[in-house]
């Protein structure tokens, strides 16, 4: 076990390391500040040997995206490939995430071999960025970036790189994230490389799979702490121009395993706030596992007891093409307090909210004004958690801007930014980069009033496209989750 | 005895007719393995066979089909050979379509394939034709609301679809995944795919037998050919500088009258086209990249010149085209481009025509149409999507010319683009043509008058959407020489019952419900030469045709009907046209 233990460590540090070398080599906000990504390493057999995130909504969808490239690419797969995919319907959450694997050989077999999952800033669609609150379409978030092979053999496939950098507003960002990936990954793989030459094939698979043993006998003594009778919890959420979605879930715990029976959530809409069966089920089993994700090793073995059944056609796994790009940042959070709920009506004392929903804002250079936009995700504040301190866990690691990174590198002046007497967060902010659009979101719900947005004093539930003036204040209302909601 | 130079001629059209025999085969494959109506119904492709020296390819062959691709196919596939300048091979296949490397609109999609002898490329078959949808925001690919190139859809620059003969199923996939009408396209590639291969086996035998270096010559014969016979046409023109301007009516986002300018400049067999002076890139989706700017030149310039010349490279040799950067004519990135094959293609063919008219006046006519688009997307009882462009409602709008009045159908730029069906329409889409007639008075008078207006009335028999793009409203198309303007172009969407919507600018992604209609009453083609010149046994016949009524008879031509409506009152008329004359001093 000890054995086990190191090479499982030694492979949580490939992981661990590959986080910080992408954090550090990659451009777009997404990954070097919000910290959206997620590093893994996988076995041979498509097995998640550990996986290393920052966010939860990674948890399946890294090891469903790796399983859907290797697939796709079954008995064509060659030394220095290296295979990329980015699309809600190939197993990931939502537009523009993109998961990237270059398989490694060792004696001519994959053994283990890394990937990365990580935002990417802008893949087309019709607004810059990802989020697109008006969108009913798959194309109109982004394109589709279904499996293809960036590298062959180590041969750069210019052309499609080049497709690729012609379908982003932000080519040269897109470009340097690619290459920090893609050199996380192969750093990774000669790490891997050493690890396997040190200790020999056989030995790191076993103490592999003692590892995923291990972590699943973890997982399975959790749910063996849960109340054995059924609960059911259901979860709502308002958006303007949508109205309120449900999410409902039966939790049933079996001797070694437990069921999330989301049968009776609401139908797909068309609307963007469809959450992908991965991202659903990432967010489901978050509040079954809460901080054993932080002390687990998070493998093959921690995810095999979790079971989610996510009704076709339903908001958890819509049709093709239903839209997705806000199913993450809003439905995902009513999924996870559904489990909460339906945990505590259950007899669960031991499960805090981990849900918290924020106000969704990107802003950018207007549409149309460069051929490379300048994208703002702004993460200006942050709700206050049910915990009462800190922001809600689903929101990941995600780091808050100073204000002297928005005025310097983004020309947003932070007015003021505290706590306000109810205990959310306030923070206005003057535009002083000159004229920017921007998308937003307010969505409500969940107990708690939805943040507020409002530009000058005006208040948006929901925009595309809205016209930041120079001049302008934004003002963002964080809510507080402290006190909980109605899960 | 046939001398040398006469061998060597007919050497030449014995290679330019198998090469534009091969072309034409490419056509009926594609037509006949294409899925999309778009395709095998409608024609809206072209196919051709280029030659390549270096980096740069020479257009030496094509079919008859859809004007406007034929000479944006020649930037396409110069690009395509520069993005794989050092990684060409026999067997490679590619596809591109890219606004600002070597395209026109997104939609329009060149596949293309290099034929290989001794090594290096030496012919190069190409298609070009639009798909029914480009992913983006909007189904078809036409978005009066973009605001920049992505909003258009997704753009391809060049990329290999097969790679020495292996297909890339990855990229093939990831094109298709990015199309709403993936039962479509995947059958449309793989009939350009097709097309190309085809090409290949025929352009390879024809090397095999005649040899590259006497395949070259011939080819250079037939450029050199074309090219003297475009140059003896310039040169007959007169010297000089002579400018024109027309206008866009709005660009969808709130700029109107938008002004092209053009001054064409004769010196000798040499003819410059300078753009100097037309509006800057606009904010709506109707700038034009240069690519579809030089296409529409040669679309205007190819009608002034006889139809017996072989299109090939010698047609554009003598042409220099100048489109300052940042304007409507050739806009910079990321500017959306997605209506240009309609709006300011049509423009830019006219007001080069309107500028020639002054060293040529009667080799300019038949002007472009200025084309009201309005096309219909849904989805079948299976779920699968659809996208109609409506074709029947394009139809009409051709300019007069000296020595013929406008035509039916369509006019030059969209030549080769066929009619399709009412039966086979009717099948393939929910939808019934109600009306498609002649309307009177809808033409533009002249000497020669221009085509008739034509009235369309298309019903969709389930739920659909529509997005329209009015055109020729302010501006319908011009008459030439002292021709009198078409009429304005009118859609009217008839939601239901006593909702009915007349379109002026555009409409977006309007839902209609079974039972709609889309109501086009399209603008006949300008004039051409002075009406009181027309024979009034002419407009006498017009008025039988039902295409001029009796007043506008008199109104536009000064010929005056007799009682009985069916004769010419000569002393009436006479006097009314002497009278008109003696006011404008004629």
């Amino acid at each position: 076990m000890i054995g086990s233990q190191i090479i499982h460590g030694k492979l949580a540090a490939v992981a661990a390391e590959m986080d910080e070398k992408l954090r550090r080599t990659a451009r777009s906000p997404g990954i070097t500040e919000q910290h959206a990504s997620a590093t893994a390493v996988f076995a041979g057999d498509l097995t998640l040997a550990t996986q290393h995130q920052s966010e939860p909504g990674h948890l399946f969808a890294m090891r469903a995206s790796v399983r859907r490239l290797f697939d796709y690419f079954a008995f064509d797969l060659a030394e220095g490939d290296v295979l990329a995919v980015a699309d809600p319907f190939h197993g990931g959450t939502e537009p523009q995430t993109l998961t990237l694997v270059v398989p490694h050989f060792h004696d001519g077999s994959i053994v283990l071999f890394p990937a990365v999952r990580a935002p990417l800033a802008d893949l087309a669609g019709e607004y810059p960025g990802a989020a697109h609150p008006r969108a009913f379409e798959v194309w109109q978030e982004s394109i589709r970036l279904t499996p293809v092979k960036l590298h062959r053999a180590g041969m750069p496939q210019r052309d499609v790189l080049r497709l690729l950098g012609r379908n982003s507003r932000t080519p040269a960002v897109l470009a340097a994230d690619l290459d920090a990936m893609i050199g996380t990954c192969r750093e990774a793989g000669a790490g891997l490389a050493a690890l396997l030459r040190r200790h020999g094939v056989d030995a790191v698979m076993r103490m592999t799979a003692d590892m995923q043993a291990y972590s699943r006998r973890l997982v399975e003594r959790r749910l063996a702490a849960l109340p054995r009778q059924p609960g059911r919890g259901e979860a709502r959420i308002g958006l303007d121009g949508v109205g309120t979605l449900t999410v409902r879930v039966r939790v049933t715990r079996g001797d070694r395993d437990l069921i999330l029976d989301f049968d009776g959530t609401d139908e797909a809409v068309s609307a963007a706030v469809n959450l992908t069966p991965e991202a659903a089920a990432a967010f489901a089993v978050t509040p079954v596992l809460g901080g054993l994700l932080e002390s687990v090793p998070v493998n093959e073995g921690t995810l095999a007891p979790l079971q989610c059944r996510l009704p076709e056609g339903s908001l958890l796994r819509p049709p093709f093409p239903a839209a997705t790009s806000l199913g993450a940042r809003i439905t995902g959070h009513a999924v996870a307090a559904s489990v909460t709920a339906a945990l505590r009506a259950a007899g669960e004392d031991a499960c805090p909210d981990l849900h918290g929903l924020e106000p969704q804002v990107s802003l950018y250079s207007p549409v149309g004004s460069a051929a490379e936009s300048k994208l703002i995700p702004l993460h200006a504040g942050f709700a206050r958690s049910a915990q009462g301190w800190g922001p809600p866990a689903l929101g990941g690691r995600r780091r808050l801007a100073s204000a002297e990174e928005l005025e310097m590198r983004d020309g947003l002046r932070v007015l003021d930014r505290g706590w306000r007497s109810g205990g959310g967060m306030r923070v206005r902010i003057l535009n002083r980069r000159g004229l920017l659009e921007g998308n937003f979101v307010a969505a409500g719900g969940l107990g708690v009033p939805g943040g507020g947005i409002e530009i000058d004093g005006r208040p948006i539930a929901e925009g595309v496209g809205v016209a930041l003036a120079e001049g302008s204040v934004l003002g963002l209302e964080f809510p507080s989750w402290a006190g909980g909601g109605d899960g | 005895m046939v001398s040398a130079s006469g061998r060597e001629v007919v050497f030449a059209r014995i290679v330019g007719g198998a090469l534009e025999t091969i072309a034409r085969e490419m056509s009926a494959t594609v037509t006949r393995t294409a899925r999309s109506p778009i395709f095998n119904e409608a024609h809206d492709f072209t196919t051709a066979v280029f030659d390549v020296a270096g980096l740069k390819s020479r257009l030496v062959a094509q079919a008859p089909g859809c004007t406007l691709h034929l000479y944006a196919v020649v930037a396409a596939v110069d690009r395509a050979l520069e993005a794989f300048k050092y990684n060409l091979h026999p067997g490679d296949i590619i596809v591109a379509s890219d606004p600002y490397d070597g395209g026109t609109h997104i939609p329009d999609h060149v596949v293309l394939t290099p034929v290989f002898h001794d090594r290096k490329p030496v012919l190069l078959p190409a298609v070009r034709a639009h798909m029914g949808d480009v992913g983006g925001p909007v189904a078809g690919g036409y978005n009066p609301q973009a605001r920049d190139i992505w909003q258009d859809g997704m753009v391809v620059p060049p990329v290999k679809l097969y790679e020495r003969g292996e297909k890339r199923r990855d990229v093939f996939d990831l094109l298709v995944a990015n199309n709403r009408l993936a039962h479509w396209i995947e059958g449309d590639l793989d009939a350009m795919v097709g097309a190309c291969r085809m090409a290949e086996r025929r352009a390879r035998e024809l090397l095999d037998r005649y040899g590259v270096d006497a395949v070259r010559g011939a080819l250079d014969d037939n450029i050199a050919y074309t090219e003297r016979r475009v140059r003896a046409e310039i040169a007959s023109w007169k010297d000089g500088a002579f400018s024109a301007e027309t206008h866009v009516d709005h660009d969808y986002m709130g700029g109107n009258d938008i002004p092209i300018r053009c001054t064409a400049t004769v010196a000798g067999s040499d003819l410059t086209l300078d753009f100097t002076g037309s509006a800057p890139q606009v904010a709506g989706f109707v700038n034009s990249p240069i690519a579809n700017t030089v296409s529409f030149v040669f679309v205007a310039i190819t009608s002034c010149c006889d139809e017996d010349i072989p299109i090939n490279e010698g047609f554009i040799n003598p042409v220099k085209v100048i489109a300052p950067e940042g304007t409507i004519v050739n806009p910079t990135p990321p500017a959306p481009v997605g209506n240009c094959t309609c709006i300011p293609g049509a423009e830019i063919a006219e007001v080069v025509l309107l500028a020639l008219a002054g060293c040529a006046p009667e080799r300019v006519g038949v002007n472009c149409h200025k084309l009201p688009l309005a096309y219909t997307h849904g989805a079948y009882t299976d779920g699968r999507r659809w996208v109609n462009l409506n074709f029947f409602g394009y139809t009409g709008g051709a300019g007069a010319a000296c020595g013929t009045d406008g035509w039916g159908l369509y006019p030059p730029l969209m030549t080769g683009v066929i009619l399709p069906s009412l039966e086979m329409n009717e099948m393939q889409y929910p939808t019934r043509v109600l009306k498609h007639e002649y309307i009177p008075d809808c033409t533009g008078p002249g000497r020669w008058r221009g085509a008739p207006g034509l009235e369309t009335r298309i019903e969709y028999l389930s739920d659909s959407r529509t997005n329209v793009m009015m055109a020729g409203v302010r501006h319908p198309a011009r008459g030439l020489c002292g021709g009198g303007d078409g009429a304005p172009n009118r859609i009217v969407m008839e939601i239901g019952p006593g909702d009915a919507r007349e379109v002026r600018e555009t409409a977006f992604s309007m839902p209609m419900p079974p039972g709609g209609t889309i109501h086009f009453r399209r603008g006949g083609g300008g004039g051409w030469g002075d009406p009181l010149d027309r024979p009034p046994e002419e407009v006498l016949e017009d008025v039988m045709n039902e295409y001029v009524t009796n007043a506008a008879a008199e109104r536009d031509y000064g010929v005056v009907l007799a009682t009985d409506g069916k004769s010419v009152d000569v002393a009436a008329t006479s006097e009314t046209r002497a009278r008109r004359r003696a006011a404008r001093g004629t």
